[in-house]
């Protein structure tokens, strides 16, 4: 018998790179969440990396007719959200310069607030990364802290 | 786009102004809401209070405009205060470091108090 703490949920969302399509998409990683056990206060949270991601790549790396591809992996251990733009914007900061966020590069700048603190400071881990087609691959995981009675 | 208003409310405090905030701040809506608080700041307000305790989400770019407003209000000789952030809009205003510059208190009074 598998038990519910061996499930492992892999969703992949493609999406035109409008706003209004961002709200259900954090209301979908919320429940996600919720269904795999992780508390409520990092469910929220996940809403916010989510919707911050997705606002990056439309703002930054989309045009119109863009598409935002975004991940969700959850298992017992930890949530990976991963989300790509197609690097069509018309302020295209590299991989390696956002990856720089940390020495304060983008510290005042519109995308600094969303990525160097919303998802750097409610995340384990973030990494990102130039897509060979063009664009922005941004990987995030956090780890489950609260294990439950029976993993 | 989500659902989200903001009213204002006259004070019994001089020069100042409650703006209720209900549902949901984001991309959707953020810029059309944001117009309405600098009219009122524009007019001259001192204080502002912010009631957040029906706002259910907040994203970066609003936190953004609630610096801005902070900024003006304190150009204004004034203060921001907020009152009723459920735990999820604490924390993201936590993260960002804008809990060291807007004072955030429990209810109303506590909030006259602050001013």
């Amino acid at each position: 018998m598998i038990s519910s703490y061996d499930r492992r949920m892999h969703y992949k969302v493609t999406f035109p790179a409008d706003y209004k399509n961002i709200p259900p998409l954090r209301e979908m990683v919320y429940r996600i969440a919720i269904l795999d056990e992780f508390d409520k206060k990092d469910a929220e949270h996940l809403k916010s990396v989510v919707d911050e991601l997705c606002n990056n790549a439309i703002e930054w790396g989309s045009q119109p007719t863009s598409e935002v591809i975004l991940e969700v992996y959850s298992d017992d251990k930890h949530m990976k959200i991963t989300c790509r733009d197609q690097g069509h914007g018309n302020k295209l900061p590299s991989g390696e310069v956002l990856n720089k966020l940390d020495e304060e590069v983008q510290e005042s700048a519109a995308r600094g607030r969303g990525l160097r603190m919303i998802v750097r400071g409610f995340m384990d881990e973030i990494t990102i990364n130039d897509r060979k087609d063009g664009g922005l691959k941004i990987q995030t995981t956090l780890n489950k802290k609260h294990q439950t009675p029976n993993s | 786009m989500s659902d989200s208003i903001i009213t204002f409310i006259d004070s019994d405090l001089p020069d100042t102004k409650i703006a209720k905030f209900v549902g949901q701040l984001d991309e959707t809506n953020i810029e059309d809401e944001a117009k309405r608080v600098y009219a009122e700041l524009e007019g001259g307000l001192k204080n502002m209070v912010f009631d957040f305790t029906e706002l259910s989400y907040l994203n970066s770019k609003s936190i953004g405009y609630i610096a801005d407003w902070q900024g003006k209000v304190t150009e204004n000789n004034g203060k921001l205060v907020i009152f009723g952030a459920a735990e999820n809009i604490f924390d993201i205003l936590d993260v960002v470091g804008l809990t060291k510059l807007i004072e955030i208190v429990d209810d109303l009074e506590g909030a006259k108090g602050a001013l």
